[in-house]
């Protein structure tokens, strides 16, 4: 194992007396050095930095958007360090290129953070320990076996303090890194898994997090943003707008979106709303409407053929066996991401400056589109991933990046660019509208056979071409957990003009809402209690079984007198389990979703405060979506603008949500966007149960209610 | 050009420019005080949510030139004692995921508790914020607690 060595940045900010009081930063091999990133040695994605008064820096190299990786990840390193939790403050910082994770992506998204990193952070924070205990030994000439770290202190094996680790760290930067450093054993865990406090929870009620849209520096101009509502228009009078925006206001056009720079963002936005655009349309965009797209995608999932995605047994072709067949097709909309947070950055782009200021999923390829759009070398750019307002997928994408580049660099001072919220939601990148007809084979009260086709627009085409199964776009789909003897998908990939992008739980937010409906139409067609026929299809999942039994415990699944309001639904993703049951009313032909319960399985529960958040979030993320969430498109454009065309669900409409977790040894899985897909179809089987009206295209709002 | 006089969180502040120009971006961009969010522009969201002397106001469609001389109260200046119970329980509750809306949220319950006695039941309703990491049942446990321990009269 090599020396620690102190990073560039480090050393320039130790020479320029900036962080005042350190006493030991453990960094790693910078890759950048060293050339070439490396996998052997310590290399660390997070930086700790132990200060003299015993204060704790940990720095969290991913986005923090609202999910808990500045907690989840943070108490990886101080559990092995021994840390006191109460001295640890959270960093959130990324210098990219330098810690990233030499085996995975820089960016923050698909429920990856803590499993991935779990085991690599807690070897961080292990080592941090073992170089301190090493410290404390040969400082009092004790064995370190003899030793040990609690809380921030060292110990003698007579329980006497001997330093704090601030007391330590001078020595420490001075000598080697032990060698063979091994992990804690689950039962030495004093964080992990334990009701340990998450960071930031009393600056968020203060209001002092500072995100994307709260950078502030000296002499920064706003910028306001207008992008052509319809998709593919071109501006067809440029030449007359210029002479229209005046000084101290600036107009800037890349391609067909403009801005308006200046002192004011409010103003700026005022003069570019103002400004007389005239748009040429294509004639075929013209024709783009939202019942021509749904007629489109049903059209498709009508007829024969696709790619086969998986097959057992024969297939659909035993449908054709059966005493019993039933169909359905289903329907899921376009929706928006809406982070509370519109998209902006701030960027200082000048002779002696490359800084940029980001809420962004994805830092790494932030920092790539700067240094070759600006033509630097990528360790001449500095790129700050700020604490965000929600990101959901939205903040993967760097359209907003690419139009910041260009404004910063033509401005060459300060500058924030900020967009609309109209913009926001007419540009954003869709959580693809999707079909699919599926049928189901039935003899006696047996399911035999499951076939279905979906179909949709693919995410990742738009930047793979020549990909041809977009596998998120069948996930959920190609396959169930149920043991069907004869099981068939198919799907069929199509173009709408729209631009897509990753919805939290992306391809399962609309393919887990088909299955998991059309499980629960046959159940009722085959006489059979919506539970008991999915644990009759579990066999050999254990786990699965597991979980639908304390599913029926806490819902009081057949003992409620609520019973025939209620309904569920199961989902294995994101190497996790997780099944959720609603209990819904009907009152003056008002729909209320009364209860959610969620039951999960992720193996081990890293930090339970945050998890249990993000599942009651994840459920209700997923309740406002199946309520009310809809994109749609007409003439070419998306209808909605503010957030009154998108009744969202509001604090007195949110049911109640109780989450219980069933940790299992079974491998880690993610948490972020499990809960999100089965709100849908667990309300809309409750709707079935208690009303008898099958709900087969969402939102839930463009249905009407009998008493 | 107006000038506009009026106080933030206890301290005086001067205004000098367009009299349309909304609260909430005089106190973004001319008084360098973030803590108050811009989510719509609208009035719809919430999140740029304030206290103009008594009322609570969407400061994203309020012009400057209604606060002169008025009280404005953010975020860091509601420290009453319901402001800090709130605070503590939005702490103790874990309420926030990204946070952002919080502030909007916290100034929004406190109307809320303000105008509900002690022992009755809360108008849920009355709050129209929206919040898109879906905090509410956390959220909900917060108001309560703190509705539940206010002293009867």
């Amino acid at each position: 194992m090599e020396r620690p060595l102190i990073s560039r940045r480090e050393l320039l900010k130790n020479a320029a007396g900036l962080t005042v009081g350190l006493g030991l930063v453990i960094s790693l091999p910078v890759p950048h050095i060293e050339g070439v990133p490396r996998t052997d040695g310590l290399v660390l994605q997070t930086f700790v930095r132990v200060f003299q008064d015993n204060r704790i820096e940990i720095v969290v190299a991913k986005s923090e958007m609202g999910q808990g990786v500045s907690s989840s990840l943070a108490l990886l390193i101080a559990d092995e360090m021994d840390a006191d939790w109460e001295l640890v403050s959270v960093r959130l910082e990324a210098e990219l290129a330098a810690y990233k994770d030499p085996n995975g992506w820089g960016g923050t998204a698909g429920s990856t953070s803590v499993r991935t990193q779990f085991k690599r952070l807690r070897k961080v924070g292990a080592n941090v320990r073992a170089l301190l205990l090493s410290a404390a030994s040969q400082q009092f000439g004790i064995p370190h076996q003899d030793l040990r770290a609690e809380r921030s202190y060292v110990f003698d094996k007579n329980g006497q303090r001997l330093a704090s680790f601030g007391e330590l760290c001078a020595f420490a930067a001075h000598i080697p890194l032990p060698t063979a450093v091994s992990l804690k054993s689950p039962e030495q865990w004093t964080l992990i898994g334990k009701d340990t406090a998450s960071k930031g929870s009393r600056a968020k009620a203060e209001g002092r997090v500072s995100y994307g849209i709260d950078t502030r520096l000296p002499g920064m101009l706003y910028a306001a943003v207008r992008q052509p509502r319809v998709f593919g228009a071109r501006i067809a009078n440029a030449a007359e707008l210029q002479d229209k925006i005046a000084a101290p206001y600036r107009l800037l056009q890349k391609d067909q979106t403009l801005f308006v720079v200046g002192p004011s963002y409010w103003q700026a936005q005022n003069l570019i709303q103002a400004l007389p655009v005239r748009y040429d349309v294509p004639n075929v965009v013209r024709e783009s409407q939202q019942d021509l797209i749904e007629a489109k995608l049903m059209a498709a999932v009508r007829r024969e053929g696709g790619i086969s995605v998986s097959k057992a047994g024969d297939g659909k072709g035993a449908l054709g066996l059966c005493e019993q067949t039933l169909e359905a097709e289903y329907f899921g909309p376009l929706l928006a991401h809406h982070t509370m947070e519109p998209m902006n950055g701030t960027a200082w782009v000048d002779a002696q400056h490359c800084e940029f200021w980001l809420p962004t999923q994805d830092g790494e390829s932030s920092l790539a589109l700067i240094a070759q759009t600006l033509e630097r070398a990528p360790d001449t750019v500095q790129v700050h991933i700020t604490a965000m307002g929600g990101g959901f997928g939205r903040r993967i994408e760097i359209d907003y990046v690419e139009q910041l580049i260009f404004v910063a660099k033509n401005i060459g001072v300060p500058v924030q660019l900020i967009w609309s919220r109209p913009e926001d939601t007419q540009h954003d990148f869709y959580r693809p509208a999707f079909a699919a007809k599926l049928k189901g084979g039935l003899s006696g009260q047996e399911l035999r056979v499951w076939s279905g086709k979906n179909a949709g627009p693919s995410i990742a085409k738009r930047k793979r071409p020549s990909l041809e199964l977009d596998r998120s776009s069948v996930e959920g789909f190609a396959e169930t957990p149920y043991d069907i003897a004869h099981f068939e998908a198919e799907h069929e990939d199509l173009e709408l003009g729209v631009p897509l992008g990753y919805w939290r739980s992306v391809g399962l937010s609309q393919n887990l809402f088909f299955t998991e409906s059309f499980l629960d139409e046959i159940a009722f067609a085959a006489g059979r209690d919506p539970l008991a026929l999915r644990l009759s299809l579990l066999k050999g999942k254990p786990r699965l079984q597991k979980l639908l039994e304390r599913l029926r415990e806490v819902s009081q699944w057949e003992t409620s007198p609520d019973r025939q309001r209620m309904g569920m639904a199961l989902l294995e993703g994101f190497g996790s389990l997780a099944a959720m049951a609603a209990k819904v009313s009907v009152v003056d032909k008002r729909l209320k979703v009364e209860q959610l319960w969620c039951v999960v399985d992720c193996g081990l529960v890293v930090h339970p405060k945050g998890a249990e958040a993000q599942v009651q979030g994840g459920a209700l993320f997923g309740l406002a979506a199946a309520l009310n969430g809809k994109i749609t498109v007409k003439d070419g454009q998306i209808e909605q603008a503010y957030f009154s065309d998108l009744p969202f669900l509001k604090l007195a409409d949110s049911p109640r949500v109780e989450v219980v977790f069933m940790p299992s040894d079974a491998a880690m899985g993610g948490l972020g966007e499990v809960a999100v897909p089965l709100a849908a179809p667990a309300v809309c089987n409750a709707i079935f149960r208690a009303t008898g009206q099958r709900i087969r295209r969402l939102p839930i709002r463009d249905f009407s209610f009998p008493s | 050009m107006t000038e506009v006089n009026f106080t933030v969180d206890s301290s005086g502040a001067r205004y000098a420019g367009d009299e349309k120009k909304p609260l909430l971006w005089v106190l973004r961009e001319d008084l360098g005080q973030t803590q108050t969010k811009f989510g719509c522009g609208a009035g719809l969201c919430g999140a740029c949510s304030v206290y103009v002397d008594d009322k609570l106001v969407r400061s994203c469609v309020l012009p400057i030139s209604t606060v002169q001389n008025k009280v404005v109260r953010t975020i860091s200046g509601l420290d009453d004692e319901l402001g800090q119970r709130l605070k503590a329980a939005w702490e103790r509750f874990e309420v926030a995921q990204c946070g952002y809306c919080q502030p909007g949220f916290i100034l929004a319950s406190h109307r809320l508790l303000s105008q509900t006695p002690p022992g009755q039941s809360l108008k849920w309703e009355s709050i129209s914020n929206l919040c898109r990491c879906a905090t509410y049942e956390r959220m909900r446990r917060a108001i309560e607690a703190v509705h539940a321990e206010r002293p009867s009269p």
